[in-house]
C-alpha cells in the first residue's frame, strides 16, 4: 500500500501489455507464413501481500509468452507434390544449420540441384530409403535418417520375376497326335498361343510364347519359347528348345486344375527366374481366354514423377507407368509440443519441456497424416490480433494512468512540504 | 478446426479454386459435346476434417455397352467390307445388270450353232457361230483376269489394313501407358481414356478385339481367337504381300503374335473386322468364282472334243475349244485350275489365221483320223446336231467349287451367276442389318457417357451461384476487418 508500489505496478502492467503487442506484432507479421504456429502472451501475477497482513500491497504482472505449437493450421491445396503438410500433431524433421536435426511444419519443398528436398527456411527434409530394404524408424532418435533425395535413382530396371496367370482351355479342342509344341518341329502342332512380355536382368523386354497343346482328355501340355529365336512367318522350329515344358491335368467334374498351387517356373534368358501363378485357370467348354495376367519387372526408364502417399511414402513414378517406393518421411512427436523451442525458419527444438523426441511412421499412432499437395498455413486470425491489440492498447494506456495517477498523487505528497 | 475469419477466408478461396476446377471439367464436356469417342466427366467433391476440399474427376464409362458396340461395328466393318467388294466381283465378272455375263454369250453360241445344224452348207453361218465361240472364250479368259486382279487388290487391301492395324496397335501402347502413369499417380487419365476408346474403335474396324482391364487401368487386347494383340507391348501383325495373283496361286496367311488369322465364313460372315472379311474375300469367295469360270471352261471343252472316227481308237482330244493343256482332254469330274484363262479357239477354226471355220461342221481339227464328214457333203449335220445335244447335256462338275448338281455348260453358267448374285444379296442384307445394330448399340453408348448440353448447362448455373456465394463470402469477411480495422486509431 504505497504510491511508489502502485507506480511500480503501472509500469509491470505496461510492460506486460508491450510483451502482448511484441507478440501480436509477431502474429500479424507471420499471418501468412507456412507451418506458423501463433504465440500468445499470458500475464501471470506477482503477489507481494504477505498472510496475515491487512493491507494490500499491489504487485505486478509478468508476461509469459507461449508458442500454440499443437493447434492444427488449415490446409491450402497447391500444385506441388512436393508441398506437404502434416494433418494431426506430428513434425517433418529436416536438417537445419549445421546438420542440427531440427523439427518443422513448413513442407514447401523443392528439389535443389542435388535433388534434395529443400524448404523455404533452406533446411533438408529426411527420411528413411529403401535402399536396403523396407525401412523402419529408429524410436527415440534420429539415427538412420537421410536428406531425401529424388534424381540418384534415375533409371531403374526391375526383372520379372512373378506373376499371375489365368487362362480357360477350351474343353472341346481336337487332341493333337502328331508332334506337339515341345518337340520343337517344323511339324509342331499346337491347339492355343499366346505371348506374355517380361524383363529380363537389364529390363530388356522378352516376349515368351506360350503354346497349349492338348494331348488327352483333360490334359494339356504347355511350352514356352523365347519369341526371338522364332522362325519367320512360321515360328517353329525355335533357333533354341523350349525354356519351359509341363503338363497340366484339369478335374472332369468341374475343369478345374489340378494342384494346389499350380506354378510356371519359366527361366528367362538373361533374367530371373518368373514363378506364374495359374491359380483360376479352368478347362471348360469355351473359348480359349486369358483371364488374368500380371506380371512384375519394369523397362529402364526415367522418373516421371514424384508422388507422397498419406503414409510418408516417397514413390517415384517411372515413364513406363510403374511405380517405386524411394524413402519413407517419418514424423516426430513430443510429449508437449507447445513446450518446443522456436528457432529461425520455422523449426523447433527439442527442450527439457517438450519431451523427448519419438519418431514414428504417419498413420501411426498419434502422428497424423501427410497430405501432399498442400500446405499448412500460419494458425494467425488476423481479426483475432487485431482485437487484442486494440484491447492491449486501451490496457496499456490503463496502466499508464495508473502511473501518472501515482506520479501526481506523489507529486501532491511532495508539494506537502514547502 | 479454428473456425474463425481467416479460416472462413480460406475456406472460401478453397471453394473458389474449387469452382474453378469444376468450371473447366464442365467446359471440357461442352467442349466435347460433338466428338462422339468423348466421354463426360463429373467432378465430384470430398469433403475433409479441416475444410480441405479435394476434386476427383469421373468419367462415365459402360464397359459392357463399349464391347457389345466393339463387337457390332466389328462385324459390321467385315459384313460392309464383304458386302461392298462382292458387288463389285460381280460387276467385274458379269458387267453391268450382267450385260456382259458368259451365260449370255452362250445362248449366243448354242443360238448360232442351231442355225448353222439347220444349214450346215452356209459359210457364213460357220464363221458367225466361231465367232460367238471367241466371244465366250474372251468373256471367260477376261472374268478369269479380272477375279485374279480382285485377289491381288484384297491382298493390297489386307496389306494395307495389316499396316493400319500396327500403327493402331503402336498408338495404343503409347495411350495405354499414359492411362496407367496417370492412374498410378492417381492423376487425370479421363482423356487418355478417350483416346484408348476411340483406338480400340478404330482396331476393332480392322479386327476383332477383346479388351481386358487389369490393374491401374492397363488394358489387353486379345482377337476372338484368343490370339494376344496387345499386352504391356503390341504384338506384331505380319503379312507377306503377294503382288500379282494366277489361278491357284494362295496369299500368305495374316500372322497375329505368330498365329493365323481366321478367315471369315458364310455370305452373312463369322469375319469380325474388315481383315478377315478380305481373306475372306481373297481366298474363298473368289477362288470359288475362279474355279466356276474353270468349270465353264471344261464344260465347253467337253461339249465340243473330237472322238477318233477311224476306229485306231484315239484319244478323245479338243475341238473347237482349246486350252492350256490341250489338245488332251482335261481329268473328268475335277476343276482344272486356271483353265478359264488359257481357254481360246482351236487356231484350226480361226479363218483369221488360215484355219477354216466348216471344221465345225466336218471333224478333223486333230488330224483325218477325227474327220467326220469324209465325204465332204455340204449337207452333212450329224455332227452339229451332236455337238448341239453335248452342249446341252449335263457334265460331272466339281462341288469343291461351291456349286452341286448336274449341270450343262449354260445352266452351269446361270447357277454361277445365281451363286454370285445370291452371297451379293444376302451380304448385302447382312451388311444392312449388323450396320443398324452397330449404330444403335453406337447412339445407346453415346447416350450413356455423351455429353448432354442441357445438363451442363443447369450445372453452369449452379457453378454459377457457388461462385458467387463464395466471393460473396470473401466481401463479407473483408467488411468486416474493415470495421475492426477502422476502430483502430
Amino acid at each position: 500500500m504505497s504510491l511508489f508500489g502502485m507506480m511500480r505496478t503501472g509500469v509491470s502492467g505496461m510492460e506486460g501489455q508491450a510483451g502482448r503487442l511484441s507478440t501480436i506484432a509477431d502474429n500479424i507479421a507471420n499471418s501468412a507464413t507456412v507451418g506458423y504456429k501463433r504465440f500468445s502472451t499470458l500475464l501471470v501475477t506477482q503477489s507481494v501481500n504477505q498472510p496475515g497482513v491487512q493491507m494490500h500491497f499491489s504487485g505486478g504482472v509478468t508476461a509469459e509468452t507461449r508458442q500454440l505449437v499443437s493447434q492444427q493450421g488449415v490446409f491450402q491445396f497447391t500444385n506441388s507434390a512436393s508441398d506437404l503438410a502434416v494433418n494431426g500433431s506430428g513434425f517433418f524433421v529436416v536438417e537445419g544449420p549445421g546438420s542440427s536435426q531440427l523439427l518443422t511444419r513448413a513442407g514447401s519443398f523443392v528439389p535443389n540441384a542435388e535433388g534434395e528436398l529443400v524448404n523455404a527456411a533452406g533446411n533438408y527434409l529426411l527420411g528413411y530409403s529403401f535402399e536396403s530394404g523396407i525401412p523402419s524408424p529408429t524410436a527415440n532418435g534420429f539415427a538412420g535418417l537421410e536428406r531425401v533425395r529424388i534424381d540418384d535413382n534415375e533409371l531403374v530396371a526391375q526383372a520379372t520375376d512373378q506373376g499371375d496367370f489365368a487362362f480357360n482351355l477350351p474343353s472341346t479342342a481336337e487332341i493333337i497326335t502328331g508332334n506337339t509344341a515341345s518337340a520343337n518341329l517344323s511339324t509342331s502342332e499346337f491347339s492355343e498361343k499366346t505371348s506374355v512380355t517380361v524383363y529380363d536382368n537389364l529390363g530388356a523386354p522378352i516376349l515368351l510364347d506360350v503354346y497349349y497343346t492338348k494331348t488327352a482328355a483333360n490334359t494339356w501340355e504347355v511350352t514356352v519359347y523365347n519369341q526371338a529365336d522364332a522362325a519367320p512367318d512360321t515360328a517353329f522350329p525355335y533357333a533354341n528348345g523350349p525354356i519351359t515344358t509341363d503338363t497340366l491335368t484339369f478335374d472332369p467334374s468341374d475343369g478345374s486344375i489340378i494342384g494346389a498351387t499350380p506354378t510356371l517356373s519359366i527361366a528367362v534368358p538373361g533374367g530371373a527366374t518368373v514363378e506364374l501363378d495359374m491359380t483360376g485357370s479352368s478347362q471348360l467348354a469355351a473359348e480359349f481366354e486369358i483371364t488374368d495376367i500380371e506380371v512384375n519387372g519394369t523397362a529402364p526408364s526415367s522418373i516421371e514423377r514424384v508422388e507422397f502417399t498419406t503414409d510418408g511414402t516417397m514413390l517415384a513414378v517411372y515413364t513406363n507407368g510403374t511405380s517405386r517406393e524411394l524413402f519413407r518421411v517419418p514424423l516426430a512427436t513430443v510429449a508437449s509440443p507447445d513446450n518446443l523451442e522456436a528457432l529461425t525458419g520455422n523449426t523447433f527444438a527439442v527442450t527439457d519441456g517438450s519431451g523427448d523426441v519419438r519418431i514414428g511412421f504417419p498413420e501411426d499412432a498419434g502422428a497424423g497424416t501427410i497430405i501432399s499437395g498442400a500446405l499448412e498455413t500460419s494458425t494467425v486470425d488476423i481479426a483475432q490480433e487485431l482485437t487484442e491489440m486494440i484491447e492491449a492498447q486501451r490496457s496499456y494506456s490503463a496502466n499508464s494512468k495508473v502511473f501518472q495517477t501515482g506520479s501526481e498523487l506523489t507529486e501532491l505528497v511532495i508539494n506537502l512540504k514547502r | 478446426m479454428n473456425l474463425t475469419l481467416t479460416n472462413a477466408l480460406r475456406i472460401a478461396q478453397t471453394s473458389l479454386l474449387n469452382t474453378g476446377t469444376r468450371t473447366s471439367v464442365l467446359t471440357d464436356n461442352i467442349n466435347g459435346a460433338n466428338d462422339p469417342n468423348f466421354s463426360r466427366r463429373d467432378a465430384s467433391i470430398a469433403y475433409g476434417p479441416n475444410g480441405e476440399q479435394t476434386i476427383s474427376i469421373r468419367r462415365s464409362e459402360n464397359a459392357a455397352l463399349l464391347e457389345q458396340s466393339l463387337r457390332a461395328s466389328s462385324a459390321a466393318s467385315a459384313q460392309e467390307t464383304l458386302s461392298s467388294s462382292v458387288t463389285r466381283l460381280n460387276r467385274l465378272i458379269n458387267g453391268v445388270d450382267g450385260e456382259a455375263s458368259i451365260s449370255t454369250a452362250l445362248t449366243d453360241l448354242e443360238n448360232n450353232m442351231q442355225m448353222f445344224a439347220g444349214d450346215p452348207g452356209n459359210e457364213m453361218l460357220a464363221a458367225t457361230a466361231v465367232d460367238s465361240a471367241r466371244e465366250v472364250a474372251d468373256r471367260l479368259a477376261t472374268a478369269s483376269g479380272a477375279v485374279q486382279l480382285f485377289r491381288a487388290e484384297a491382298d493390297r487391301e489386307i496389306e494395307q489394313s495389316v499396316a493400319d492395324v500396327n500403327s493402331l496397335l503402336e498408338q495404343f501402347k503409347q495411350v495405354n501407358d499414359k492411362v496407367v502413369i496417370e492412374t498410378r499417380t492417381n492423376g487425370d487419365p479421363t482423356p487418355w481414356l478417350d483416346q484408348r476408346d476411340a483406338l480400340l474403335k478404330e482396331i476393332s474396324e480392322h479386327i476383332s478385339v477383346n479388351a481386358v482391364t487389369r490393374d491401374s487401368n492397363d488394358m489387353v487386347l486379345y482377337t476372338y481367337q484368343g490370339v494376344t494383340l496387345f499386352e504391356t507391348n503390341p504384338r506384331s501383325v505380319t503379312f507377306t504381300p503377294t503382288p500379282t495373283y494366277a489361278p491357284g496361286k494362295s496369299g500368305s496367311s495374316v500372322r497375329i503374335d505368330g498365329v493365323p488369322l481366321d478367315a471369315g465364313a458364310g455370305a452373312s460372315s463369322s469375319a469380325a473386322g474388315n481383315l478377315a472379311a478380305w481373306v475372306q474375300l481373297r481366298d474363298d469367295i473368289a477362288v470359288d468364282a475362279q474355279s466356276q469360270l474353270d468349270e465353264i471352261a471344261r464344260g465347253l471343252v467337253l461339249a465340243f472334243a473330237e472322238t477318233d472316227q477311224s476306229g485306231g481308237g484315239g484319244p478323245q482330244l479338243t475341238g473347237l475349244f482349246d486350252y492350256g493343256g490341250g489338245p488332251g482332254m482335261p481329268p473328268a469330274g475335277a476343276v482344272y485350275t486356271g483353265m478359264a484363262a488359257t481357254l481360246s479357239i482351236n487356231s484350226a477354226f480361226d479363218a483369221g489365221v488360215g484355219g477354216d471355220p466348216m471344221l465345225l461342221r466336218d471333224g478333223g481339227a486333230n488330224g483325218a483320223s477325227y474327220v467326220e464328214n469324209a465325204n465332204g457333203e455340204a449337207g452333212f449335220s450329224a455332227r452339229l446336231l451332236n455337238l448341239v445335244e453335248n452342249f446341252g447335256a449335263n457334265y460331272t462338275t466339281d462341288a469343291s467349287a461351291g456349286i452341286a448338281g448336274s449341270y450343262s455348260v449354260s445352266t452351269y453358267a446361270e447357277a454361277s451367276l445365281g451363286w454370285l448374285e445370291d452371297i451379293r444379296s444376302t451380304a448385302a442384307d447382312s451388311a444392312d442389318r449388323k450396320s443398324v445394330l452397330s449404330e444403335r448399340l453406337t447412339q445407346e453408348l453415346s447416350n450413356e457417357t455423351g455429353v448432354n448440353l442441357d445438363e451442363e448447362m443447369s450445372r453452369l448455373i449452379e457453378l454459377e451461384q457457388s461462385y458467387q456465394a463464395s466471393a460473396r463470402i470473401i466481401a463479407a469477411v473483408d467488411e468486416l476487418f474493415n470495421a475492426l480495422l477502422n476502430s483502430i486509431r
